[in-house]
């Protein structure tokens, strides 16, 4: 199973920001970070704070997806869900080797881990208000979800790819392109899936004016977005 | 004992309701109560009335149906705990004695907090507080004398001295600087993050009794007095809650507030004097440990996350409420004249801190009033120094009375 989150008896270590205290022992700076990384040149500490906030940003991918699997309804969706969770389990997966092969050490947390951990953390919690959701806007809000995390996962992908152009060190620049190659189909496929999947709830919707019939409307909907997604 | 609550089920929620006249518990005898199970009582009323009102919040931030749903079970659950712990304390304990227990709490607890803690900022928090309090203690000790003449040896039974502290009046500082910075979800040691917890919900809790209460009384002295140092407890809120990481989410924050009530639930059963009170708290031990697998459940759905991932492998050591004499007088000795500026500490007074002053003290303050008051009543202040002479010297009795 993927480690989720890190705790001090996992050995995490953090780079804190102004507002943060630690422990000396698992305070680290910059200096120490690129002391253990492969790169020698340009600037490591920037290479190494965006991998672990892109790493980051999957994790709180598997931990959206577990959310909207239990709250959706919809078996299609729920089946997609699954899908993109076993995705994003690989994705840290794949994170995680890339930190091995560039001396990025697993349990480091950088300031930019926090806030995109924050950043998702909220995409998650807007999740709360769902009591006042009908399941068509549930559903909904659910591919607007997908579409945000995902873009950013599409995003990432593409900033690995300048942070590879940048480098000298040909086995560092191997394994990026090794990382991206793997990150980078699925991560385009779930933009896609969830621009798809709006495109055809918005073609049914957009025939009815009446809210009566969103139980038949869903059940279309269901079929039509199995339909645009098979 | 050491465990893993999640290994635990505990109680099921659903069979912990109380009838109405259980509630009413059977007061303990003030004159024959160990402090420290007074202190105790205390400290779990505090905590049961921050997790009530944390669970109050909780549920204007949400309306998913079930969550509402079981917060409010468990809620309903912890209002009866609240009121069986707090009706512990008997009718006949005077409003001010209630509150040298209350003092005696901040103090012993705290310090033995400061004692444990592996972050030495915190530390320092802890520490800086402490001194505010243990003079707080002072204080309400001679006004005790003052008003109901007696000493509160009798009270606090020589397990905690009175003498003065940091000064109150140079503990009002300007709001800003007593906003602190605070430990992150991931490095910070589990016994931090409860210690953050603990530590609030007990200043919250004396906030909120001083507010309430401290116009209960007809004697000028005494309300202002309250008054005053209610003020501080205000700021002692925003020092200790600004110590926890604000990135942690609704149900990450209600899965720790569920875990601390187990841990110092469990802390007290091994620790408490009484066989009476020693029997309630493993009662609330069981039915905490029935509400945490309630709110992990909630964390696993809701979150997206299993609580393995937020919560020690084991309960930490156990907090001890216990005499903290020595610790007491080497802060004091060490750091009586520290403020701070900012998020940090300082030696040397500043501008901020002098202009915060020279407005809110214009005029004389009721700490120092309700010491003179009553040096003038019975020829001397009232203090309980068992380990020796003052450690800081101004501080002593004849010093300080020569200087004013």
């Amino acid at each position: 199973m993927t480690m989720t989150r890190f705790r001090k008896d996992t050995g995490t270590i953090i780079k804190p920001g102004p507002m943060i205290t630690a422990e000396p022992d698992m305070i680290v700076t910059d200096e120490q970070i690129e002391a253990v990384m492969v790169l020698e040149d340009g600037n490591p500490a920037f290479v190494a704070d965006s991998i672990v906030s892109f790493v980051v940003h999957e994790r709180l991918g598997i931990q959206l997806y577990k959310v909207l699997t239990g709250l959706s309804n919809n078996p299609v969706l729920k089946a997609r869900f699954k899908e993109f969770l076993a995705d994003s389990e690989q994705a840290v997966d794949v994170y995680e080797q890339l930190q091995e092969h560039l001396g990025i050490p697993l349990a480091y947390i950088p300031p930019t881990a926090r806030m995109t951990e924050g950043m998702d953390q909220k995409i998650i919690e807007s999740f709360l208000n769902s009591g006042s959701a009908d399941p068509i806007a549930l559903e909904m809000a659910a591919i607007n979800a997908v579409l945000t995390a995902s873009s950013l996962c599409v995003a990432n992908v593409e900033l690995l790819g300048v942070i590879a152009d940048g480098m000298t060190d040909e086995k560092a620049v191997a394994a990026v392109r090794n990382a991206i190659a793997e990150l980078e189909g699925p991560a385009v496929e779930h933009v896609e899936w969830a621009k798809n999947a709006r495109r055809a709830m918005a073609r049914i919707l957009g025939r009815s004016k009446t809210a009566e019939k969103a139980t038949n409307m869903a059940e279309e909907m269901y079929g039509a977005v199995k339909a645009a997604l098979s | 004992m050491t465990f893993n609550p999640l290994e635990s089920k505990g109680m099921p929620v659903e069979k912990q309701l109380r009838t109405i006249k259980q509630l009413s518990s059977e007061p303990y005898d003030k004159r024959e109560v160990d402090p420290y199970t007074r202190c105790r009582i205390i400290a779990m009323n505090g905590i049961e009335v921050e997790s009530i009102m944390f669970s109050h919040q909780f549920n204007r931030h949400t309306d998913i149906l079930e969550v509402r749903e079981k917060l409010a079970e468990s809620r309903r659950i912890e209002q009866q705990q609240q009121k069986v712990i707090n009706w512990l304390i008997p009718g006949d304990e005077s409003t001010l004695e209630a509150t040298i227990g209350y003092e005696q709490l901040a103090v012993d607890l705290t310090a033995w907090i400061a004692r444990m803690e592996p972050n030495p900022y915190l530390k320092q928090v802890y520490d800086f507080g402490l001194l505010e309090d243990f003079d707080h203690l002072y204080r309400y000790s001679n006004l005790y004398e003052l008003l109901e003449g007696k000493k509160a040896e009798h009270l606090v039974n020589e397990l905690t001295e009175i003498m003065p502290g940091r000064p109150t009046t140079q503990e009002h500082r300007h709001p800003i600087d007593d906003v602190r910075r605070h430990w992150d979800k991931h490095t910070a040691d589990p016994i931090s993050k409860l210690h953050a917890m603990t530590i609030t919900s007990a200043e919250q809790q004396t906030m909120n009794y001083y507010m309430t209460i401290g116009n209960r009384f007809m004697e000028p002295i005494a309300r202002g007095l309250y008054a005053e140092i209610g003020m501080i407890e205000e700021q002692h809120v925003t020092q200790y809650e600004s110590m926890q990481d604000p990135a942690q989410s609704w149900f990450e924050e209600l899965v720790m507030h569920e875990y601390n009530e187990v841990y110092l639930y469990n802390s007290f059963m091994e620790t408490e004097s009484d066989p009476r009170i020693k029997k309630l708290w493993e009662q609330h031990l069981d039915m905490e440990l029935g509400q945490l697998q309630v709110a992990c459940d909630l964390m696993r759905r809701y979150d997206g996350r299993e609580p393995e991932e937020v919560l020690p492998a084991e309960l930490p050591a156990p907090l001890t409420m216990e005499p903290n004499k020595e610790y007491v007088r080497d802060v004091l000795a060490a750091q009586v004249d520290l403020t701070f500026l900012g998020t940090e500490p300082v030696t040397e007074t500043h501008k901020r801190f002098e202009a915060y002053q020279d407005a809110i003290l214009a005029t004389d303050a009721f700490s120092e009033d309700v010491i003179d008051l009553n040096r003038k009543e019975q020829g001397r202040e009232y203090r309980l120094q068992t380990n020796g002479e003052h450690p800081v010297e101004r501080l002593r009795e004849s010093t300080s009375r020569g200087s004013n």
